[in-house]
C-alpha cells in the first residue's frame, strides 16, 4: 500500500456557526434534501456534541447542540454522503436533517445496539455482559472490526479517533461503528484523538491541523487488537515505567517475545493472556510496538488486511480444536497461568490448585504466583482507625523532600469552574 | 481477605485507568445537627451514584478523611466494588484541617505508587475539601499541607475543589489551598446537589482517556454553589 506523508490540511474557509432557531425535539418533523421526512422519537443517548434520537423509521437521528452546527461539520457530512458508503454496522450519515425552517440540525444513521468496547476492558463488566465468551469470540470480534476498517480504508476514509467508545458490540459478528461524523474524509481532518491510540510520530501534535495517513492509523488498529487480545490492557502500560505517552514515543513495549523483554509487563494475569497467544500473533504485535521492529514505522506497519489474515488463521486454529491441543486453557478469555510448553512436566500447586511447571515450584512447595501473593499479603496496610486519636504519623516533622517521580499520566486539565 | 492483597490484586485484575478522589471533610463540633446529617446523606448519595455507573464503579477510587477533633481515615482508596458502603460521620471536636490534608496527601502518594508498581494508569487525582469553620490544628501542619497541595496543583498533579459551608467558613484559608481557582460557598446545605454534580463529573472523567481535557458541567455548579 502506498503511504503518503503527513501534510497539514489545506486552508479551507474558516468554520462558522450555522444558527438554529428551532431546537429539534421529540415529535418534530425533520426533512431531508430529497424531500423525505422523519419524525423524532425518544432520546437514546446524549454526548458532548449532541443527542441521538429514535425516529419513525429503522434509522436514528443525531441532533447537534445548536452551537455545534457549523459549516465544517456540514461539509464533512456531505463529503461522507458523497462517498456513498454502505456497509452493515458502519453508522455513517445517511442523510442531512433540517428543521422546518430549513436549518441544518443533524443527520440520519443506522441504529447501533450493544455494549461499548470499553466494557470489555473491565474484567468484572466483561464477565457480566458476555459471560459465555471464549477466546474465539474475541478473535472473531477482531475479524469483524478489521473487515469494517478495511472497507473504510479502501474507500479513502481514515477513522482517526479509533477508541473503545466508538465501537459497539452486540455479538462477535454484529458490531457497530459510531461517531462516524468525525472521520477524516477528502482532506478534512478528524479533529479528535486519544493518547493510547496515537502513533509515536503524531504524539503531541494538534489533531485539528493534521491529516492522518493509513500508516498512522495502522498503529491505532494494532493497539485496538492488542487491547482486545490482552483484554483491557494497552501495549504501553507498564509497571515502574514512564508515562504511557512517553512509552509510546520511546516505543518501549511491555510484553516479551522469547527471551526478549523489557521486564516491565504489568503485574497480574496479563502475562498469562499474552503467553497463550499464538507465536505468529505475538510476533506481529512485538514487531509493531517495539522500536526497530519489522513493522514498527508508519510505512511498514501491518494494515487491516494483513491483520485480517492473521486473525482468520488464529480463528481457524481455535475452532478446529487444534490450538487447544497443546493447552486447553488457551481457549479461555482469562487464562490463570502461563501456556503449557511441550516436554515439560506439570504438577498441581497445593495452595491454588493450578497446574504449574514442576521445575519452578518454589522451595516452599507452592507455585511462584502463590509465593508472590503470600509475599504481597505480608506487606500490611495499616488498619482503618475507628474512634481513636488517629493521625500522628508526620505530625510536626519537617516537610519531606519528595523525589520527583514521573507521573504515569500527563495532567488531566479540567475546567475552571466559573465558566 | 487481607486488605493489602485485595487492593493490589484489584489493580492486577482490573487494569482500568483509575480516577482517585479523596473527600476531606470537616466533622468538627460545629457541624452538629442538620449540617452533619445533610453531609452524611450527600456522601451516601455520592456512593450510590458512583456505584450505579458501570464505568465509574470500576474506575473511581474513593477515599475519605475527616477532621473533627483529629484527622481520621474513614476509607482508603478503593473502587466501590470493594467498599460499597459510605462511611457514617459524627460531629465532634476541633478543626485540624492541615493534619487531615496531610493525611489525604500521604494516602494519595501511597496509592499512586501502587498504581505505578502495578502498571495501572490514572487520571489527575481530585481532593474535595469542605469546611464550615477555621482550622485550629497545628499551624505548622497547616502551612505544610498548603505548600504540598499548591506544589502538586502547580505541577498539574492534583485538582482541588475547595468548598465553604455556612457563614463562618474560612474562605481565605480555602483559597490558600487553591492557587488556580477560588473556593466556592455551598448554597445553604445543598450537599446532595453538590455530590450529585461530583458523581456526574467522576463518571464523565472515567469515560475519557487519561491526559484528555474534560469539560465539567459548569451549569450544574449553579445547583449547589453561591455564585
Ligand atoms: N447509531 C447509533 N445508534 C444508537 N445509539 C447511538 C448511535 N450513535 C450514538 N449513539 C448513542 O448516543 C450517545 C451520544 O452519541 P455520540 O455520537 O457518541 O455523542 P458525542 O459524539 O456527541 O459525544 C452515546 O451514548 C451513544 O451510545
Ligand atoms: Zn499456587
Amino acid at each position: 500500500m502506498k503511504v503518503t506523508l503527513n501534510k497539514t490540511s489545506q486552508s479551507i474557509a474558516p468554520d462558522r456557526n450555522l444558527p438554529v432557531t428551532l431546537i429539534a425535539k421529540p415529535g418534530h418533523t425533520l426533512h431531508m434534501q430529497n424531500g423525505q421526512s422523519v419524525i423524532l422519537g425518544t432520546m437514546l443517548g446524549q454526548g458532548g456534541e449532541g443527542s441521538v434520537f429514535k425516529t419513525n423509521t429503522p434509522y436514528v437521528a443525531k441532533i447537534y447542540k445548536p452551537e455545534k452546527t457549523t459549516s465544517h461539520r456540514m461539509t464533512k457530512i456531505q463529503a461522507l454522503l458523497d462517498k456513498g458508503l454502505d456497509f452493515p454496522g458502519i453508522c455513517v450519515p445517511k442523510a442531512i436533517l433540517y428543521n422546518s425552517k430549513k436549518e441544518f440540525v443533524g443527520y440520519l444513521m443506522q441504529k447501533a445496539e450493544g455494549e461499548k468496547v470499553r466494557s470489555l476492558y473491565m474484567k468484572p463488566l466483561f464477565m457480566k455482559k458476555f459471560p459465555s465468551w471464549k477466546k474465539r469470540d474475541l478473535v472473531e470480534l477482531c475479524i469483524t472490526i478489521l473487515k469494517k476498517i478495511g472497507y473504510l480504508h479502501k474507500n479513502g476514509i481514515i477513522l482517526g479517533d479509533i477508541n473503545p467508545d466508538n465501537i459497539v458490540i452486540k455479538t462477535p459478528k454484529d458490531v457497530f461503528f459510531v461517531d462516524c461524523d468525525s472521520y477524516q474524509v477528502d482532506g478534512i481532518p478528524c479533529p479528535v484523538g486519544t493518547i493510547p491510540f496515537t502513533p509515536p510520530e503524531l504524539q503531541n501534535k494538534n489533531y485539528n491541523s493534521i491529516l492522518r495517513t493509513v500508516g498512522n492509523e495502522n498503529f491505532a488498529v494494532a493497539v485496538l487488537l492488542f487491547s482486545l487480545m490482552v483484554t483491557g490492557q494497552m501495549p504501553y502500560n507498564q509497571k515502574n515505567g514512564e508515562s504511557a505517552q512517553q512509552n509510546i514515543i520511546n516505543m518501549d513495549f511491555s510484553y516479551p517475545l522469547g527471551e526478549a523483554s523489557n521486564k516491565k509487563t504489568p503485574a497480574g494475569q496479563w502475562r498469562f493472556l499474552w503467553s497463550h497467544l499464538p507465536r505468529f500473533i505475538k510476533e506481529a504485535f512485538y514487531n509493531t510496538f517495539n522500536k526497530g521492529g519489522t513493522y514498527s514505522t508508519e510505512s511498514t506497519r501491518l494494515n487491516s488486511y494483513d491483520w485480517f489474515k492473521k486473525f482468520s488463521e488464529y480463528l481457524r486454529l481455535l475452532d478446529s480444536g487444534k490450538y487447544g491441543e497443546q493447552d486447553k486453557m488457551s481457549e479461555q478469555v482469562y487464562p490463570t497461568r502461563f501456556k503449557k510448553q511441550k516436554g515439560v512436566t506439570y504438577v498441581k500447586c497445593p495452595q491454588c490448585g493450578e497446574e504449574t511447571d514442576e521445575s519452578i515450584i518454589s522451595k516452599y512447595g507452592i507455585c511462584m504466583e502463590c509465593l508472590r501473593k503470600n509475599r504481597l499479603s505480608r506487606h500490611q496496610r495499616p488498619p482503618i482507625p475507628q474512634h481513636k486519636p488517629g493521625y500522628q504519623g508526620t505530625f510536626g516533622r519537617p516537610a519531606r523532600t519528595r523525589t520527583s517521580q514521573n507521573p504515569l499520566v500527563t495532567a488531566l486539565k479540567i475546567i475552571d469552574w466559573f465558566i | 481477605m487481607n486488605r493489602n492483597l485485595l487492593c493490589i490484586e484489584d489493580l492486577e485484575n482490573n487494569p482500568s485507568s483509575r480516577v482517585p478522589v479523596c473527600l476531606v471533610l470537616d466533622t468538627s463540633g460545629s457541624m452538629e445537627g442538620d449540617p452533619i446529617n445533610e453531609l452524611n446523606e450527600g456522601v451516601r448519595l455520592f456512593y450510590d451514584a458512583v456505584r450505579s455507573d458501570e464505568t465509574a464503579l470500576y474506575a473511581a477510587e474513593i477515599s475519605v478523611v475527616t477532621f473533627g477533633g483529629f484527622a481520621s481515615r474513614q476509607a482508603d482508596f478503593s473502587t466501590l466494588e470493594h467498599q460499597p458502603e459510605a462511611p457514617q460521620f459524627y460531629a465532634n471536636g476541633g478543626t485540624p484541617m492541615g493534619e487531615a490534608m496531610n493525611m489525604a496527601l500521604d494516602m494519595l502518594e501511597k496509592r499512586k505508587n501502587e498504581y505505578k508498581v502495578s502498571g495501572v494508569d490514572y487520571y489527575q487525582p481530585w481532593i474535595v475539601l469542605m469546611t464550615d469553620g477555621m482550622p485550629n490544628g497545628s499551624q505548622a501542619e497547616l502551612s505544610r499541607s498548603i505548600q504540598r497541595t499548591c506544589d502538586m496543583i502547580n505541577e498539574r498533579k492534583l485538582t482541588i475543589f475547595p468548598i465553604g459551608i455556612g457563614e463562618d467558613a474560612d474562605m481565605d484559608v480555602l483559597a490558600r489551598f487553591s492557587p488556580k481557582r477560588s473556593p466556592l460557598k455551598l448554597q445553604g446545605l445543598n450537599f446532595k446537589e453538590f455530590f450529585a454534580w461530583l458523581s456526574k463529573s467522576v463518571s464523565k472523567v472515567s469515560q475519557s482517556t487519561p491526559g484528555d481535557k474534560v469539560q465539567l458541567d459548569a451549569d450544574g455548579i449553579k445547583g449547589w454553589a453561591e455564585l
